[in-house]
């Protein structure tokens, strides 16, 4: 036949088929035209495609694998084709076969021990599998696979070859698997995934820690038993990996798992490949118990394989399901282990916080909360705010946070709050000392997985109102309490730690440690262990038992002074700062690895900038060098990123700041810099929303301090939520040079609202405390722009002729622009950019004209915005 | 040949073949044949869960191998695998009548391609397997001389276990083409081979 009639044929075929059965015959004879030869075609072609498609299914299904199994020699049946009394009668009367469970290419059978009379599970290796496999080596991996140990975990019991036999037991578990429970349901309910997540999430941790990656992660590998789910086969797939016969020719790397489940390194077989690939399946699975199947399509496992090395995973879109989950875990399935969660520990705590703040948004709660109510009539609110005196404020009781007020249920386990350590000393330095020591007993015990510790900003702001135990305890939303003193004298050190019962302030647990001062890091971790056990925290332990603090030094010398150069009041004075700088020195004098001592110089320096003119990039350089130096010292520090991110921000390296404070928040999910950072950044590059939540994940991590809280207002202002911002920023007017700052974004927000007279009252009130360096251009711009123009061009006169400073080019353009001469305000702007005194506010309401003008573009340029 | 030649290899015979090179499509056809054989060695000793070996999966392997998958436009891939999937035909049917004529004695050998390295057995296929499978690559053959574009598509989905997608990118056809042919040379194929079996 020629091509064409074939090609004409192929078409008539198709027409022919897609006619009900009954008309076919009628259908062929038409289209023939009576071609007789073309007739006779289509109709055994017709006959034949009645049973083609099963034959060919059954070929691909039965002759295609033993084929290629015949010539490639590669054949993988499960557990050997062994009957169920063969393999009863290997294992002997050690244990009697009850039935077989079923399973992948391994053979599972329940079994009762009879040493033990107890039900065991007993899984088979694939006969060849078993035959390249050294029983002893298997043996001994498996033994390092069962000392692990935890709630979650199914542990290993045994391992043992029996004639060619090679098989390993673990406790029988009543449940199902999490595969079963998906096949059967679908999704998941949000809160059950979330729960059994979390105890897969904690499994992981526990092992990882341990050295034991996984490796197959997978719903299969997940029972549900009661309210817990385990992780099964902990270690199994190394095991096999480490005792196969030929290990030079395995593909190198982490090749054994399921194809579905592995991770894009996984795949491709990358020696380096490590414990995140455990992190990545994790993420799969949670998908899989949202999303009800998995993010990737293709028509076999190995179509799966190659989807993730090239599909971005489909993002999940359950409407029931927080973002900031979702998101988490799209974060999980990132093609590349660094841009993943990189710790399963990390992972916990981000699932923690996220369970936090969606109790936020219970409805309930919502009308308590301040933030969440809504303010009616905002200038109406704002002006009755200020008609009452600043007195009347001073006195108002803290804001209440419901959500820890309540111990939400999406908190479970332990918490406290660490009050600072009381001193009695006549040598000031011991105030720092005792300092010290509250930070680092908080550092500790928050590196405890279950446990939520408050931020030391959040206390001592607490306790600095006045505020007891119990007031204390409820604002935090704590169960415990922790109170200390310090005697120090000489070299020798009294330290008394109490657990405190909020409810009554009586004493539960107290205890004296009498020590040297050379002795204090031993000390400080008895005392964590200590407390750790009274309120039952999990600390983390490294290998060698002892507690996993990471104190970042040895020497003794080196910490003391890199405390002192901690002290917070030193950054808000020049002489301060140059003090702190000296301290740092001296610790790293001490320990030139020390790197916290290096991210500690990074932020002076950071500070330092904002208030040289002419010298600011090159503080801003000098910050990053030094925090550069820091990540190189120790890559787990969260603060060195944090310090990082804040200088390449600074310095307006937007995609390296970004990288470095995703890294902070990761690696320190509790510190609050990391996310003012990041929120920061997004309001310069212009994304809000993301400003949003990193400034709301600040405020969540440190209630109560100033600096979350201007972030938050201002990521609020930016929003277009002025009188939110506002009410924020309310309990914060104390007059020192920190809390100033509030004063200059609630400011803004009036000026953003056109409420010139209290923008102008606030400005006013931001410059009495001198730590508000942009507050005299703002109160200039503010007078001009409420009418008071003769006092508005004073003050641009003292900023011209430098008799007073206000953020140099960058004051002077704000006064300039609240006077209308835009010409002016531009050409200053673009100095302000060349000298690096651009302030953040360019990005904010007040400036909202400003950038609606053509000539911002350039700016924008300058400033390499996108 | 290292993993990195492997793949500057694999990818100027891909640019070939989309020039049409028939030496190219022979050249890429012989070290998909080698790479697989390789594979099959390694096969043995991994533990792939669920994981049932067949002819999809080794030819993704060899492509996750050899391919330098940054430089593969969506093309290329479809190229590669559609030769890919020309070779696993000829591995499993040569073998197939090797084997055949090992059982029946002597006759001339169709052409055969030596695998680079040696290939140890497993279960050897039964007569009737045996038969199936050299009446199908018959089938194949003759299916080819009357219509080549429906064998290809055979050849695609059957022997590479491409999609349609894949199969219309590989072959430079429509996927309503891609199905039509498909449907055709399935029923075309069944008479040919209930007619040599019988």
């Amino acid at each position: 036949m020629q091509h064409s009639r074939v090609d004409q044929l192929i078409v008539l075929f198709e027409r022919a088929l897609e006619a009900p059965p009954e008309r076919r015959a009628e259908l062929v004879c038409e289209m023939a035209g009576g071609d007789g030869a073309i007739e006779q075609e289509l109709n055994s072609l017709l006959a034949a495609h009645e049973s083609a498609g099963d034959y060919f299914d059954s070929l691909e299904r039965d002759l295609i694998p033993p084929a290629s199994a015949a010539v490639f020699g590669a054949g993988l049946a499960p557990g050997g084709s062994a009957s169920l009394a063969e393999v009863q009668e290997a294992l002997g009367d050690s244990y009697r076969i009850v039935r077989e469970l079923g399973g992948g290419m391994s053979r599972v059978f329940l079994a009762k021990d009879m040493r033990l009379g107890r039900d065991v599970v007993i899984k088979v290796l694939p006969a060849d599998l078993a035959a390249s496999t050294r029983a002893d080596r298997f043996r001994r991996e498996i033994q390092l696979a069962a000392q692990l140990q935890h709630p979650h975990l199914v542990p290993l019991l045994a391992s043992d070859s029996v004639g060619s036999l090679l098989y390993y037991t673990m406790p029988f578990v009543a449940g199902e698997s999490l595969r079963e429970r998906i096949a059967r349901d679908g999704a998941l309910p949000v809160r059950d995934a979330r729960d059994i997540w979390r105890d897969v999430l904690e499994a992981l941790a526990y092992a990882h820690t341990r050295g034991v990656i996984h490796r197959d992660i997978k719903p299969g590998n997940i029972l549900l038993s009661g309210r817990s789910a385990l992780v099964t086969d902990f270690g199994i797939a190394r095991a096999i990996e480490a005792a196969g016969d030929d290990a030079s020719e395995t593909a190198p790397g982490l090749t054994i798992g399921t194809p579905a489940y592995m991770a894009p390194e996984q795949v491709t077989g990358d020696p380096n490949a490590d414990h995140r690939v455990d992190i990545y399946a994790a993420g799969l699975v949670m998908y899989e118990m949202l999303g009800g199947g998995l993010p990737f399509s293709g028509a076999s496992s190995r179509e799966l394989m190659l989807a993730r090395l090239t599909q971005d995973p489909a993002p999940l879109t359950r409407a029931d399901c927080p973002s900031g989950l979702a998101q988490l875990v799209g974060r999980c399935l990132a093609r590349g282990p660094h841009d993943r969660p990189q710790t399963a520990e990390a992972l916990l705590a981000e699932l923690d916080a996220i369970s936090d703040s969606a109790a936020v948004t219970d409805p309930e709660r919502r009308q308590s909360s301040l933030r969440g109510r809504s303010v009616v009539a905002l200038g109406l609110a704002a002006t009755v705010l200020l008609g009452v005196s600043l007195g009347t404020w001073l006195q108002r009781k803290p804001r209440e946070r419901p959500r820890s007020a309540v111990p939400a249920v999406s908190t479970p386990g332990p918490s406290i709050a660490v009050l600072p350590v009381v001193t009695i000393s006549s040598d000031p330095r011991d105030t720092v000392l005792a300092a010290g020591l509250t930070e680092e007993l908080i550092a500790t015990l928050s590196r405890a997985g279950n446990l939520r510790v408050s931020p030391t900003v959040s206390v001592s702001v607490l306790r600095g109102r006045g505020l007891d135990v119990r007031q204390i305890a409820e604002s935090l939303g704590v169960v415990h309490v922790l109170e200390s003193v310090l005697q120090k004298v000489g070299p020798r050190l009294r330290f008394q730690v109490r657990l405190v019962d909020p409810r009554d302030g009586s004493a539960r647990w107290t205890e004296t440690y009498n020590r040297e001062m050379d002795d204090i890091f031993a000390m400080q971790d008895d005392i964590a262990r200590a407390v750790g056990r009274e309120v039952g925290a999990r600390l983390m332990t490294g290998p060698d038992g002892r507690l996993d603090t990471r104190r970042y030094t040895p020497s003794i010398v080196a910490y003391r002074a890199y405390l002192d150069g901690m002290e917070p009041r030193l950054l808000d004075t020049p002489a301060g700062r140059a003090q702190a700088i000296a301290h740092f020195t001296r610790a790293i004098e001490a320990d030139s690895n020390f790197a916290a001592a290096y991210a500690g110089m990074s932020n002076v320096y950071l500070e330092e900038a904002g208030t040289v003119p002419g010298k600011q990039r090159e503080a801003f350089a000098l910050a990053r060098t030094w925090a550069l130096k820091a990540v190189a010292l120790d890559d787990s520090l969260g603060g060195a990123y944090a310090a990082l991110g804040w200088a390449e921000n600074a310095l307006r390296n937007w995609a390296a700041a970004e990288r470095a404070l995703k890294r902070a928040v990761e690696l320190d999910p509790r510190a609050p810099r990391g996310f003012e950072g990041l929120a920061r950044l997004y309001m310069l590059v212009g994304r809000p929303s993301e400003q949003l939540a990193a400034a709301r994940a600040g405020e969540d991590v440190a209630p109560y301090s100033v600096a979350a809280a201007r972030e938050l207002a201002l990521a609020l202002s930016v929003n277009g939520r002025c009188g939110e911002a506002i009410e924020v920023l309310a309990p914060f007017k104390e007059l020192t040079p920190a809390e100033g700052v509030a004063g200059v974004v609630r400011g803004q927000c009036y000026a953003a609202m056109a409420m010139w007279p209290e923008a102008i009252a606030e400005f006013r009130w931001a410059v009495e405390n001198s730590g508000a360096r942009t507050a005299l251009a703002f109160l200039g711009y503010a007078l001009a722009r409420g009418g008071q123009r003769v006092e508005a061009e004073r003050i641009l006169d003292d900023l011209l002729t430098g008799r007073k400073y206000s953020h140099g080019a960058f004051g002077i353009a704000s006064v300039y622009m609240g006077l209308g001469n835009y010409d002016a305000a531009f050409v200053w702007l673009a100095k302000a950019v060349d000298e690096y005194s651009v302030r953040i506010y360019l990005m904010g309401p007040m400036f909202a004209e400003l950038r609606r003008d053509p000539r911002f573009a350039d700016i924008r340029r300058r400033m390499r915005l996108p | 040949m290292t993993e990195s030649s492997a793949a500057a290899t694999v990818t100027d015979l891909l640019r070939a073949v989309e020039h049409g090179d028939r030496d190219a499509i022979d050249a890429l056809f012989r070290l998909v044949y080698d790479e697989l054989s390789i594979l099959a060695r390694r096969q043995r000793r991994r533990w792939h869960g669920d994981l049932t070996l067949n002819t999809t999966a080794l030819v993704h392997e060899v492509y996750l191998k050899v391919a330098d998958q940054k430089q593969f436009p969506v093309e290329s891939r479809a190229h590669f695998f559609g030769v890919a999937a020309k070779a696993m035909r000829h591995i499993l049917c040569n073998h197939a009548r090797d084997r055949g004529r090992k059982k029946r004695g002597g006759g001339a050998p169709h052409v055969t391609l030596e695998p680079a390295h040696e290939i140890a057995e497993q279960p050897a296929l039964s007569d009737e397997q045996l038969d199936t499978l050299a009446a199908l690559d018959d089938a194949l053959e003759s299916l080819e001389r009357i219509a080549e574009r429906p064998a290809r598509v055979v050849e695609c989905r059957f022997f590479g276990g491409m999609d349609i997608d894949d199969t219309s990118a590989a072959l430079g056809i429509s996927p309503r083409t891609v199905k039509r042919d498909w449907v055709f040379a399935r029923a075309w194929l069944r008479r040919e081979i209930q007619l040599k079996l019988e």
